[in-house]
């Protein structure tokens, strides 16, 4: 007779203790129960990430939407409960019990479903940038402010227990004095789409149309801006901006390689460096502090020392990895409670993607009724920050970002 | 003109070559097809946590809810174990676990449990645990499952002439290589198969495998020799070949019949190869794809690791 599951893990409770101390789990384990209804609304790879995180998580996905009859089919062979529409309108009219809607439609198309959404009462969790054009952003925005629903915008670092870790440091002596930033985004893709015909090959490739693009200052650059947005408490207010098309000479005109430098008030820089031609150390952050500096790669997060830095007493339990000559601690969330469990290096390293913290975060708030951590005000100033970046790029010029601009409202 | 990309992936490198198209038509297809695979991968995978592969062997779960895709593998899966007497089983997880130290092993745990381990339910897609000890290991069939997809997704964006292979020992196509009617690929006991358009073949054996245990005895569970022998499938799904491919073998090796997928030296056929001296890289195994050799240098495309 086969054993109950459920008994088994009784017996085995041993077991059960470092899986509660990872981070995301009893979150997991809780909502599971729940089966939170949901919609997504654009069911391209973003979306289709989307799903398969909130799979992971429990929720129920009763209803998704694409106007594009293959991405739609894509998305419902992995979702095969949820309804499928291709109109966003009469998905929001029908779905009277979907609670809440994920936009992941391009960024172009943003304002117009996540107005809808807001009006049909949903709770709305939009990709980030917000939009393409400031007066769409501001718009989303507005809307946002207006709706007693929650609204989080899809930048993941405020989410992530890593960088919250670091930032939790960064206000500490272990840290202490900003010196600079830097930020790159590396990565080997042509950002082209397949499609069988020219109008459909024109519609997914947004991306690489100048009038609907934010480029990777605005695509890429927009997610890792606001890290350093959330860890300084500022803004740039003024951004250089050079890039071409290096590396996929296919007649786009939407750069592939992109270098900024983005100035924040009292004289603090963020290098930033994007590039889809090479993949080589991929996405991370870099923060330059007196007494050490932090490089935040979102699954993973390390801390250098200052040799003349105070030794805390936590580092007793770290773990260590080597860089050429330097040494980095590896940081790891509730490392102290692992330390106890002989179980520290379970936790080098996140257990789940950093989309899967973004969106439990948001279920929490509309379970609990709670403002996001990322609302609708960061995720509108990130985008500003991205699309004067882009401009920046476009033009080869200096694009200044004054306080009013970052104002919503 | 070729166009070829690669991707690291389930434990071996996946490649695709596509003939005949525009390069950035050619290189957006691979790019689609390689982010199927890629998702197969974080859905698969034995050495993730976040893995769907790790929901189904949390021990907090007696139902677990499953996506789509994890739902027609594991389909198949109990099709294949049933139209195979058993030969082809995907619960033999436990007994990799038993060597291999990144595996979570459990104690006792060395039989496989196969069918009657677990139930399937599609709605909501689900799986019922009925043995705490089942552990999947999807292996080939995983491969050929995620070529299977990456094979849609280039169809659907045109492409009509392309070549995919996981670790060289599962293989797909479409269309023709230039200027031939097919795809040749070499055997490694020497012969020429020519793969037609929607073919697959998956080969099983220990070539280039200097151990000389590359299988499981599903109904033992023990690793099995497969004494210098191996099997090739062709068939329309690569998932199916490679779940064919290693039953076969299996059968033969355990002296036990099999239902068989076809004919004999047409459809799937045995053949035995020289074991290797010292251990080398499961991409230099299996097949050789003669057709594309000389065309096609190895430095053209672009490869992604995951």
């Amino acid at each position: 007779m086969a054993t109950d599951r459920r008994e088994f893990m009784i017996q085995s409770a041993g077991a059960l203790a470092g899986v509660a101390l990872l981070p995301g789990l009893e979150g997991w384990a809780r909502s599971i129960e729940d089966g939170y209804p949901v919609g997504i609304i654009g069911t391209g790879r973003q979306g289709r990430a989307i799903a398969a995180e909130l799979q992971k998580i429990g929720a129920k996905i009763v209803a998704i939407c694409d106007n594009d009859a293959p991405r739609l089919r894509s998305g419902s062979r992995r979702v095969k409960e949820a309804k499928t529409y291709s109109d966003a309108a009469e998905m929001l009219a029908t779905e009277k019990g979907m609670e809440a809607v994920f936009v992941a439609t391009p960024t172009h198309l943003h304002r117009e479903v996540v107005e809808a959404a807001i009006a049909a009462g949903k709770h709305v969790y939009c990709e980030a940038p917000l939009a393409h054009t400031i007066e769409d952003a501001k718009a989303i925005a507005m809307a946002a402010r207006g709706s007693s629903k929650v609204f989080q915008a899809g930048l993941l670092a405020r989410s992530n227990p890593v960088y919250s870790l670091a930032r939790s440091f960064y206000r500490t002596e272990a840290f202490l004095k900003l010196v600079s930033m830097r930020g790159q985004n590396s990565r080997k893709d042509s950002w082209r789409q397949a499609a069988s015909t020219a109008e459909r090959q024109a519609r997914l490739d947004w991306r690489l149309n100048e009038a609907t693009s934010t480029g990777l200052p605005g695509e890429l650059g927009t997610h890792q801006f606001d890290v350093f947005h959330w860890f300084t408490g500022k803004y740039p207010v003024r951004v250089q901006g050079r890039g071409g098309v290096l590396v996929w000479e296919d007649g786009r005109k939407v750069a592939d390689t992109v270098n900024l430098v983005l100035e924040m008030e009292g004289g603090e820089c963020i290098e930033y460096q994007a590039t889809l031609g090479n993949s080589y150390g991929g996405r991370y952050e870099v923060l330059h502090g007196v007494n050490s500096a932090f490089r935040l790669a979102w699954s993973h997060g390390w801390m250098f020392k200052e040799a003349d830095a105070a030794t805390q007493g936590w580092e007793v339990y770290a773990n260590r990895q080597r860089f050429f000559n330097d040494e980095g601690i590896t940081l790891i969330a509730d490392a102290t409670k692992l330390a106890s469990q002989n179980k520290l290096k379970d936790g080098v390293g996140l257990p789940h993607d950093s989309l899967y913290y973004g969106i439990m975060d948001f279920l929490t708030s509309c379970q609990e009724e709670k403002f996001p951590t990322t609302g609708a005000g960061e995720g509108y100033r990130a985008t500003v920050v991205g699309i004067a970046a882009h401009r920046a790029v476009v033009e080869g010029t200096t694009v200044e970002i004054s306080p009013d601009d970052l104002k919503e409202a | 003109m070729l166009e070829r990309g690669a991707l690291a992936a389930m434990g071996t490198r996946f490649e695709i070559i596509v003939a005949g198209e525009p390069g950035s038509h050619a290189r957006a297809s691979i790019e689609a097809a390689l982010a199927e695979i890629e998702h197969c991968h974080k859905l698969w995978s034995p050495f993730s946590g976040d893995s769907m592969l790790a929901r189904l062997h949390d021990p907090m779960r007696e139902v677990v809810p499953i996506d789509g895709l994890t739902l027609e593998l594991l389909s198949l899966c109990e099709r294949l174990e049933r139209e195979t007497g058993g030969a082809f089983s995907a619960t033999v997880g436990s007994v990799l676990a038993s060597r291999d130290p990144r595996r979570e092993c459990h104690e006792g745990a060395g039989v496989p449990e196969g069918r009657s381990a677990y139930e399937i339910h599609d709605q909501p897609p689900c799986v019922r645990i009925l043995h705490p000890d089942v552990r999947w290991d999807f292996g080939a069939i995983a491969k050929g499952f995620a070529l299977d997809l990456a094979v849609e997704v280039l169809r659907e964006s045109g492409v009509e002439n392309a070549f995919l292979h996981g670790g060289s020992s599962s293989i797909t196509v479409l269309g023709s290589a230039p200027g031939l009617t097919g795809w040749d690929v070499q055997l490694p006991h020497g012969e020429v198969v020519s793969l037609q358009d929607g073919q697959s073949l998956g080969v099983s054996s220990d070539a280039g495998s200097y151990e000389g245990d590359h299988l499981i005895d599903p109904f033992g569970g023990e690793w099995i020799e497969s004494q210098s022998m191996g099997c090739w499938v062709l068939g329309k799904s690569g998932a199916e070949v490679d779940a064919w491919a290693t039953a076969l073998l299996v059968s033969r090796l355990r002296s036990t019949t099999a239902t068989n997928p076809g004919n004999e030296g047409e459809d799937w056929g045995f053949f035995e190869h020289p074991r290797s001296e010292k251990p080398v890289h499961d991409e230099t195994a299996e097949v050789q794809v003669s057709s594309l050799v000389a065309e096609s240098p190895r430095d053209c495309g672009f490869r992604k690791e995951i």
